[in-house]
């Protein structure tokens, strides 16, 4: 055999090879005689959980296989736009601005699909969330809560700061009725940074917006910059050029700078939500707790965000992944998701579960839940809504940076959030 | 089959592997990004035939405008130092034996390493608080958060990334110089700066304009470190223009303007190079 003959043989078998291997990794289980459904999900300490459900649900379906696919948060967003414009996105995922994908039709209508009685044992603001035209577009599957005070102990005992006084505490631009900064600058002596106002939407800029009477939105359209939301956000500022809070140099590129901080003990006041209390029940090494954020002067208002799996209309086995998505947002598919104390799971009935767990570990989670009694603010959305929080972002950080007045910053901030709406 | 036709044929079936990569991975793709530019598309909804309307938003974009000086300027701080600072490298590393070799690898390490996780590592070195830098220079100093240092602070680490892979180029290009040539500059007094300056230099041009055009190209395309680093803030300082695309394209969802903006900087790169092409095409080249 010539060598050009033994070269050609040897690329064509190469070929073959490759394109057997190609088609072994992309096989799906077809040909085992059970549908795969597949869902995506962007938090790997959630995987656990969900096998666990999810094997007991195979274990009533033998016809179906769901397999997790974990794409991390930071792409989520992006490569999940890029697999539904291409087709290939997964029969179901997890959604927490879903507007532009539900006016475009790409997602199933679960009203139609599980029945209208199936809203009726999850948590109301999860269902409100993701309602939209008085369709809802997807099965909740955790609230995160109102945020809450996680507090180092031994600093306050050290400032001589009752943690009792944190829940009667109150900011306000009135230096007489402000009796919030005055704690903080007792735990001043004592900490590096007393408390970590900062450009965190969830924690820190709804709960200040809210109780200081503000909306984020009216209409879809922007409507912070106002009395109301300079008032809030120059309260903010100024904790911060106090260096009552850490410089937004190191906050403004860096959302772990303040949790981190808490953690080292360098931190007395981390005001944050329960996504974040198994990171510090395992990490932090020193006593802790938690209390209620501060009033405003119009009481104590937080946000109350969700999550929620959507399905994909345009999903190759629309049976199989509606019978997937009854099983999620079922008390008994649900509750997988408290039982470790990972996060409040949306059917309101399994929520115990999560306070059983927290209360075994002798952590009170109740300030996560009374928060929200004075009423709640709304974390906003709409067709373009991400792309707004991103051309608002490079302003808000100026502001935070102290390199832009707060009531000029946030009109910018509006403007440009409106016009990447309209667009 | 006529001899002339078999030939033919036989030179394009040779052609065709070429042809198909060519047309696959070049020209269609540049179609569909001439085509894209055309239609409003939010990756979700259906596509709009929209005519001319991206070029003009996009060309009256001021901070599309922005981008591209911010992109010039990023340019103009990294190639000619990352240039002269990897010719000073090689000019050292070229004499060496193994430890040459050695040292060549260690330079040019940072290169291999991915941009994202280079610019994660600099985000803490830069850090104000717990940064290295900070605790080396034993002051606070807002690297990346100020307007006047964050730029500056993208191009340090894009040179210290691609020093070493500059100087590798070099190293090749002095070794390719026959021995007799620098024998014979060294005997007529041609030693240090001189050697450098009169034989170095001219005899290096070939490899000093391959530098120079794939450093402008890369420089304008940079995206993954300042993504890392900067994010394009503070502010919009160092908002590059690969990092303009890409937000128009993922995050404003408007591939159709994010497609306009290839085309220009596609068109920007290309003069760049043509024109350092003509400047070295019209020098002397030489042959050993």
């Amino acid at each position: 055999m010539k060598d050009s003959t033994r070269v050609v043989l040897g690329i064509a078998l190469a070929v073959v090879l490759l394109i057997g291997a190609a088609l072994w990794l992309g096989r799906d289980g077809v040909g085992s005689g059970r549908t795969m459904v597949r869902l995506r999900i962007w938090d790997q300490s959630f995987v656990s959980a969900y096998r666990a459900s999810l094997d007991e649900f195979e274990r009533a379906n033998p016809d179906i296989e769901v397999r997790i696919t974990l794409v991390p948060w930071a792409s989520y967003a992006r490569k999940l736009r890029l697999d539904v414009a291409g087709g290939i996105a997964d029969d179901l995922f997890w959604t927490s601005l879903y507007e532009d994908y539900a006016d475009s039709g790409k997602l199933v209508d679960i009203g139609q699909a599980l029945g209208p009685e199936a809203a009726a044992g999850w948590d109301p603001f999860a269902v409100a969330q993701f309602t939209r035209g008085g369709t809802l577009w997807a099965v909740p599957q955790f609230v995160d809560g109102g945020s809450a005070i996680f507090y180092n102990r031994d600093l306050l005992e050290r400032a001589g700061v009752d943690p009792g006084e944190l829940t009667g505490a109150r900011w306000s631009a009135d230096p007489a009725a402000d009796t919030f900064r005055p704690i903080l600058r007792r735990l001043h002596a004592t900490a590096p940074w007393p408390y970590n106002a900062a450009k965190d939407f969830q924690s820190i800029q709804l709960p200040y917006l809210g109780s200081a009477g503000a909306v984020l939105q009216r209409d879809e359209r922007f409507a912070f910059a106002n009395p109301q939301g300079d008032i809030a956000f120059e309260y903010l500022v100024r904790l911060i050029a106090d260096g009552l809070s850490p410089s937004a140099a190191d906050t403004n590129n860096s959302g772990d700078f303040a949790e981190n901080a808490f953690l080292q003990g360098k931190m007395a006041l981390f005001q944050s939500g329960s996504f974040n209390l198994a990171t510090v029940a395992q990490n932090a090494g020193f006593r802790w707790g938690l209390a209620l954020i501060p009033q405003g002067p119009k009481g104590r208002i937080s946000a109350n965000n969700s999550i929620a799996v959507a399905g994909n209309a345009a999903s190759p086995h629309p049976e199989a992944t509606r019978r997937v998505l009854a099983w999620l947002g079922s008390a008994a598919g649900n509750r997988y998701l408290g039982v470790d104390g990972a996060t409040i799971p949306a059917v309101v009935a399994e929520q115990q579960v999560y306070r059983d767990y927290w209360a075994r570990h002798g952590v009170d989670v109740t300030p996560f839940f009374e928060v929200l009694r004075d009423g709640w603010i709304s974390g906003g959305g709409g067709p373009g809504f991400p792309a707004a929080l991103e051309a608002m972002d490079p302003i808000l950080a100026e502001m935070f940076l102290g390199r832009l007045p707060v009531a000029s910053a946030l009109q910018r901030a509006q403007d440009a959030g409106d016009r990447a709406l309209d667009r | 089959m006529d001899r002339t036709v078999r030939r033919i044929a036989t030179s394009y079936a040779l052609l065709l592997p070429s042809l198909i990569g060519v047309g696959c991975f070049l020209l269609l793709p540049i179609a569909v990004v001439l085509w894209l530019s055309l239609h409003s598309w939010n990756l979700l909804g259906p596509m709009k035939f929209t005519g001319l309307d991206n070029w003009r938003a996009v060309l009256g974009d001021r901070q599309f405008g922005h981008s591209l000086v911010v992109t010039v300027v990023l340019t103009a701080m990294v190639v000619p130092v990352q240039t002269a600072l990897g010719f000073g490298v090689a000019a050292l590393l070229a004499g060496r034996g193994r430890g040459g070799t050695v040292l060549r690898v260690v330079y040019a390490l940072p290169w291999m390493c991915a941009p994202v996780a280079v610019g994660v590592v600099w985000q803490w070195i830069f850090a104000p608080t717990g940064g290295a830098l900070s605790a080396l220079l034993g002051r606070r100093i807002e690297w990346l958060s100020s307007p006047v240092l964050a730029l500056p602070g993208v191009a340090a680490v894009l040179i210290w990334m691609n020093v070493g892979y500059v100087a590798l180029f070099f190293v090749a290009g002095i070794r390719a110089i026959p021995g007799e040539v620098l024998d014979a500059g060294a005997l007529d007094g041609a030693t240090g700066w001189r050697r450098t300056r009169w034989l170095l230099l001219p005899l290096l041009r070939p490899t000093m304009f391959f530098v120079l055009a794939t450093g402008v190209l890369t420089a304008f395309q940079t995206f993954d470190t300042v993504y890392a680093l900067t994010r394009g803030g503070p502010d919009h300082h160092t908002d590059v223009v690969a990092m303009r695309l890409y937000s128009e394209a993922f995050d404003a969802a408007r591939p159709g303007r994010a497609a306009v903006m290839a085309v220009v900087v596609f068109a920007v790169m290309f003069v760049i190079t043509f024109a350092q092409h003509r400047y070295f095409r019209d020098r002397t080249s030489y042959e050993y």
